[in-house]
Parts: structure tokens; sequence; C-alpha cells
């Protein structure tokens, strides 16, 4: 099977997470496979977004301000509602640290 | 079924070297030419050039003084040639009679005391001569991996790094923990927001605190500049690689520390106490973390790479050479979309992301390279051709006046 028929891949490496690493680049509307941390395809996800790989993808739907769980821990807080296959970076996520006061 | 070994050697006060380096140590930036010339007729002698001036105080002095014996006492130098003007602000001899502890070869020579420049080139040159021969020929001993001090590293990060360079280097390390060796952790900037999981594993409610006040003075710092420090942590090649905040750059980097107990803190330019897992507090500044490292006895070094443009650089990325002989560097590459570059790298960890290898599998091509390393095999950085010299730097805590 070559990599142009694959669909692109996307990893949950803690069950807690949510969100997934792309491990390919995804276009706006693609469908991802979802992988968990042994790899094994477990469900698909459409994204809303063209994202770059390795980069972040909104597994489930998140709240403004809610903490955002990457690796089974709080990588930070959403800066705006964020929908189930957004792209999740610096746009709409912030370190919940080193921003004092903050949103 | 046998314990696992390398070949070393063994010096006289116990510790063993994996290389035979003929270390020439100025002790101050004044210094640094005299370094140069002295070495510039010994193949094998290393000027380790650095920042020290006559402008820093008290704690940032002690510092460097203790950084210098470190590196002088650091089992990789066979012999050292310790070098001053004679109106440095750390004393020449006072180093080399530290280093001369270790029963070591050492001299020491400033201009003052050969009584001119001249005069002082010739003596370091002659000095060195005679120990290239001596330094060269000896023979390596099987030595215990419990002998093995190994510095632990993440740069150029991304979320490539937190599944597959990283958790190798972390089982490696739980495996020499638990042969009786040590690793060193630093880059206490990247601990921000992984400092929990970390302090959960301290082996006493002392290095539980130690963590947490060493973690905190570094974050308070950073707030007190009231400066906004996203786009320098993580920095702009992190944020194009995918990583998003400092914490998830700082839980990623903490998987490369294994699951064993932290057995102590210590700050830069001094030695763990003891062996085990250690945090050595010191920011994430590469010419300053390896002089740290080399510093703390660690004989060589592991160093995860991520992806994307960082890896690009074919030397040791955040300085302008391949390393410091002091401390051999092992470069692993964890981005598979960066394969074609994959020379630049001593093991590959993107295969774990490929499903080609399970990170077990990665795990033990490293644990190899460790020994491999540790027996005399050249690491990809150790041959490379620098087209210039480094400068390493001090750390700097309080004001250069």
């Amino acid at each position: 099977m070559g990599a142009t028929e694959r669909k692109p891949r996307a990893l949950v490496v803690d069950e807690k997470d949510s969100v997934a690493i792309l491990l390919d680049p995804a276009k706006r509307g693609e469908a991802v496979t979802l992988l968990d941390g042994s790899l094994s395809a477990f469900g698909t996800l459409k994204t809303r977004a063209s994202i770059e790989p390795f980069h972040k993808v909104a597994i489930r739907e998140i709240a403004e301000g809610e903490s955002v769980l990457k690796l089974g821990e709080v990588i930070g807080r959403t800066s705006c509602p964020i929908a189930r296959g957004d792209h999740v970076h610096v746009h709409n996520l912030v370190s919940a640290r080193l921003s004092r006061g903050g949103s | 079924m046998q314990a696992d070994c390398f070949r070393g050697f063994r010096r006289s006060d116990g510790q063993v070297g994996i290389r035979n380096s003929l270390l020439v140590l100025p002790v101050g930036q004044c210094a640094n030419e005299l370094a140069l010339r002295c070495a510039s007729e010994a193949p094998d002698a290393f000027p380790l050039l650095h920042t020290q001036p006559c402008a820093h105080l008290g704690e940032d002095n002690e510092a460097a003084h203790r950084c210098l014996v470190g590196l002088g006492r650091n089992p990789n130098a066979a012999a050292v040639l310790v070098v001053g003007i004679g109106c440095d602000s750390l004393p020449a001899k006072g180093i080399a009679e530290e280093i001369a502890g270790t029963g070591k070869p050492v001299q020491w020579l400033t201009v003052e005391s050969c009584g001119s420049w001249e005069s002082a080139v010739r003596r370091g040159r002659a000095w060195l001569k005679l120990q290239e021969s001596a330094v060269i020929s000896r023979p390596r001993e099987e030595a215990s991996m419990s002998d093995l001090v190994l510095g632990i590293k993440c740069g150029g990060s991304d979320a490539t790094s937190a599944v597959a360079g990283n958790p190798a280097i972390g089982e490696a390390v739980d495996r020499l923990i638990e042969a009786g060796g040590t690793a060193i952790f630093s880059e206490t900037t990247e601990l921000i927001g992984a400092e929990h999981l970390l302090m959960a594993r301290a082996a006493t409610p002392r290095v539980r605190s130690e963590i947490q006040r060493v973690v905190s003075r570094v974050e308070d710092s950073i707030l007190a500049t009231g400066v906004d420090p996203r786009g320098t942590q993580p920095t702009p090649g992190n944020i194009a690689g995918g990583l998003t905040t400092l914490e998830e750059k700082s839980l990623g980097g903490v998987i490369k520390t294994g699951t064993r107990s932290i057995s102590g803190v210590f700050p830069w330019g001094a030695r763990p106490a003891g062996k085990g897992l250690h945090l050595m507090d010191c920011p994430a500044n590469v010419p300053q973390l390896l002089l740290g490292w080399a510093a703390a006895g660690a004989q060589l070094l592991a160093f995860s790479v991520g992806g994307g443009l960082p890896a690009r650089i074919p030397s040791l990325i955040g300085t302008n050479v391949g390393g410091l002989p002091l401390l051999p560097v092992i470069k692993l590459l964890s981005n598979p979309r960066d394969r074609d570059v994959v020379a630049y790298f001593d093991v590959n960890a993107s295969t774990v992301l490929e499903g080609h290898e399970s990170l077990d599998e990665v795990a033990r091509s490293l644990w190899d390279r460790l020994i491999a390393t540790a027996s005399g095999r050249h690491t990809y950085l150790e041959d490379y051709p620098a087209p210039a010299v480094q400068i390493w730097e001090m750390l700097v805590r309080g004001p250069t006046i």
C-alpha cells in the first residue's frame, strides 16, 4: 500500500489525553486514523483544519479555559473553545504556568 | 548471565575514563590564547577555552573555580596543564593542586611564574610533549557499568521526542541505575510543568524540596522580568515542530529521566553526592550545560534530537563544534521525516514511529552504543570536522561588573 492511499495517522499516547499527535500531514476535512500507545487503530476523526505532522489535533470538544491533556498530563489551557478535529497549537492553547494572570 | 561491562582507563583515584584527553585548562579568558599556543604543537592536546572574566563576584567565581577543578578531575582527562597569566580571578596553582589530588599528571604555569609569555609557551609545549606519549600508550581494562556517569539531554525537541528518543533514553537510564551507575539530567527551565512527576520520585523529603526550590527559582526569575517567555521557551524550532507550551515540552523532556528514584540535586560546577539519578541545576544552554556535566564527572552524554531544522545541524546543537573531547555525545534522532539526515546521528529512534522497531529494541541499541562508546568507539560528533574552536560558557547568576 502506498503512502498516498493510507489515511493520515494520529497517536493518542495516554487514554486521558484530549489531543492526539498527527504522524502524517492531514488536509482539512480528511479522515484520520486514531492509534493508541501500541500503534493499534481504535477509531477515526475528521480534521477541521489542515494540520502539519507532529502537531496536535483535538480528539474531543474542549471548553474555553479548560486544561488540555497530552502524555496523560496538563500541557496548558485553551484560550478559546476547541472542537473535535481542530488543530491545537499557539492560537488556541496557552501555558498555564508562565502567563501571569492571563485568561 | 554475565553482567554488562565496558573497557576504560582506570585512574589512580578509582574513576574510569573512556577517553584519554590531554587537557589544557586556562583559568580565565585572558589565558585562552596561552592555552591555544601551548597546545598548538601537541595534536592530542585539547585547549578548553571558556568565558571566565575578572568581572564576576563571589558566588560566580566560586562556581567557576569548582567547575575548572571538576573538569580537571573528570576521568576522561588523562593529564592536565593549567595555565594563567598570574593576575587572573582564579588561581592556577590552587586549581592545579586540587586536580592533582586525583593522582593524574598535573602541571601549572603562568606568565608571572615563567617570567614571560614566550617562556610560558615554551614550558607548556615541553610539558605537553612529555605527556603525549605516556597518555596515548595506556591500555584499556574491564570496568563495571557502575563506573559510568551519563549526562542526558534533549534538544531541537518536537512532538516525536516524547514518544521515541526520550523514552529510549529513559529505558537506558533505568538500566544504568539498576547496574549501580549514575545519570545526570539538567535544564531546570525545562522541568517547569513536570516537576510534580519528579518530586514524586524524590528519594528523600529533602531532595523533593530541593527539586521544588530550583524549579520555583527559575520560574520566579522568568516572571520577575515581566517578559512573555513564549517564543523563547518553547523555542521557535520547538513550536514549528508542534510543541505549544513550556509544560508540554517539559513533560516530554522528563521522560528521558526514566522511572527510578531521584537521589539528589546539585548546583552547576559541583559533583553529584554518590551514584544514582541526579539533577544538576543549570539553564537549558548547551555551552554551559556541557561544562557542567563534564565538571560533574560525566564521561558521556546521550542527546535526543526531535526533528526539523535543528536535526539538520550536523555539529552539536548550540555549539559550532562536535562537543567537548572530555564528553563524547551520542545523538539520537526521533522524527522519521528527517531520516535523510540520519547520518548525523548514532542511534535512529524514529523507527519506533514507523512501527519498524519497538521502543525496547531502540533502547537496546542505545544501550549497546553506550557500551561501545565507553569502550572507545567514536561517535559521529567526535569525528566532526569543526571549522572553528568553541568558547565554552561559565554559568553566571550574579552581576558582571
